[in-house]
């Protein structure tokens, strides 16, 4: 099973990291996608299938706090799971995310094995 | 926090980010006499405090950095990546040492911007360290609303 | 019958017998690193000292297994040509301790564990488990059937690392 992943971050070389670390993963197949603000994520969204997006919250144009909102009030969204990358650990923070729909949290500076076993907590699949 | 608290928590978030993504860590204080970078970065935070974050480095250690975090050769860092990774690293060091300051608060952070050379930071009053690495020196500094 | 297969300090062996048991003893900032193809029963371990062998050009033609920068590279060529493939490889690490013999020193430890993520990275390798850093020595059994690695750390019970392949360790 391949599943589509959208990696929404204004910072290309840390989509670049995340999608490494992604294709380093081979027991599942990820598939991909980059968007560098969470208007092209939700653009991107409506467009073609998105079995999960990780997203980073300090964006212009819309920032991933905005993103979670907006697919949480857009019925044909709300189902994707979205788990949140970024340098903002306090926990006011994590807890204001998880408390709009974010169904994930993994901190940077992080592990490649870090963002694999959150994605597969959250797409429910094991190694 | 007072400039000594400050100081460590310099300390602590270089060694967090830098032994998480780059595989290197501060191996003491620099020397006084460590050349100063002149690659500079900087972001400001607002929140509880409010203030800037920024470091400093040579193109050369900022180059095997940037090597370090994509997983690359060397010779295949670009400047615009080498820069790029610098940010991201400003970025990260900025976010671990907030949350070392004010847990409970919630910080909006600018996206950090590469310094014009010279640019003069100094009518701020900040806390700067200057870290010896495998790499070469990296410092990093701090400037909070209530910084002593 | 179980075949221990002793690895040595700065050594590494690749097996492809079922039934070995690849084994190295008392690692402190040492660093081991095995890795292991389910399918095809081939693990490798390898036991290395030091993160870096350009200080040491003429020791690491010698003794390559001594540095993570040569002995890396070594192991996963060694595991391929006994039949291994890249995707089905679990990866492992353990040791990396702060020795008390090196305070005032910086941790090597802690440096060989770096210079061990550097290289996996850089090669798009993910780890599937690890126990290092802390100041105890460790001791390493891995199973070339199963895949299970169980630590034991001075004076204390052993644990382990990587569960066996269900199904294929005979001896639990």
């Amino acid at each position: 099973m391949t599943f589509n992943i959208l990696i929404v971050d204004d910072s290309p070389v840390m989509r670049s990291i995340v999608r490494r670390m992604l294709e380093s993963v081979h027991a599942h197949g990820f598939n991909c996608q980059e968007a560098e603000n969470g208007q092209a994520a939700l653009d991107f969204a409506r467009s073609a299938r998105v079995d999960l997006i990780l997203t980073d919250i300090n964006m212009p144009v819309m920032d991933g706090e905005e993103l979670l909102r907006n697919l949480e009030t857009d019925e044909s969204l709300q189902a994707i799971p979205v788990i949140v990358v970024s340098t903002d650990k306090t926990e006011g923070r994590v807890q204001q995310m998880m408390k709009i729909g974010a169904r994930g949290y993994v901190r940077k500076p992080f592990m490649p094995e870090t963002l694999r076993n959150e994605i597969q907590r959250v797409l429910g699949v094991m190694r | 926090m007072n400039a000594s608290e400050l100081s460590n928590v310099l300390l602590l978030s270089a060694s967090e980010v830098l032994e998480g993504m780059f595989y290197t860590s501060p191996l003491g204080d620099a020397p006084e006499d460590a050349p100063a970078g002149d690659i500079s970065v900087a972001l400001s935070f607002q929140g509880q405090p409010p203030g800037t974050f920024g470091l400093c480095t040579s193109p050369e250690t900022g180059r095997k950095l940037a090597a370090s975090f994509l997983g690359l050769d060397e010779e295949s860092v670009t400047d615009e990546k080498n820069e790029e990774v610098l940010c991201e690293l400003a970025n990260m060091l900025c976010g671990s040492a907030l949350s070392r300051i004010e847990s409970n608060s919630i910080f909006a952070l600018s996206q950090p911007k590469k310094e014009p050379a010279g640019s003069d930071r100094a009518a701020q009053p900040s806390v700067s360290r200057t870290f010896e690495l495998e790499e070469g020196f990296l410092t990093t500094w701090i400037a909070t609303e209530n910084t002593p | 019958m179980t075949n221990p297969i002793v690895v040595g300090i700065g050594d590494c062996k690749i097996s492809r017998d079922p039934d070995s048991v690849l084994v190295t003893y008392a690692l402190g900032s040492c660093i081991a690193i095995m890795i292991h193809d389910p399918l095809v029963q081939v693990g490798g371990l390898l036991h290395l000292m030091l993160p870096d062998s350009g200080t040491n050009r003429d020791k690491a033609q010698e003794k390559p297994f001594m540095f993570a920068d040569t002995g890396i590279p070594l192991l996963f060529q060694g595991a391929y040509a006994k039949g291994a493939n890249r995707s089905r490889l679990a990866v492992s690490i353990a040791g990396g301790a702060q020795m008390m013999d090196e305070a005032g020193v910086f941790n090597i430890g802690k440096r060989n564990y770096l210079a061990v993520r550097k290289i996996l990275w850089k090669a798009g390798v993910l780890v599937q488990a690890e126990d290092v850093g802390g100041v105890n020595s460790r001791t390493v059994h891995f199973d070339i059937a199963s895949g299970k690695v169980s630590l034991r750390g001075a004076g204390t019970p052993s644990h382990e690392l990587v569960a066996a392949k269900a199904g294929a360790d005979r001896r639990n």
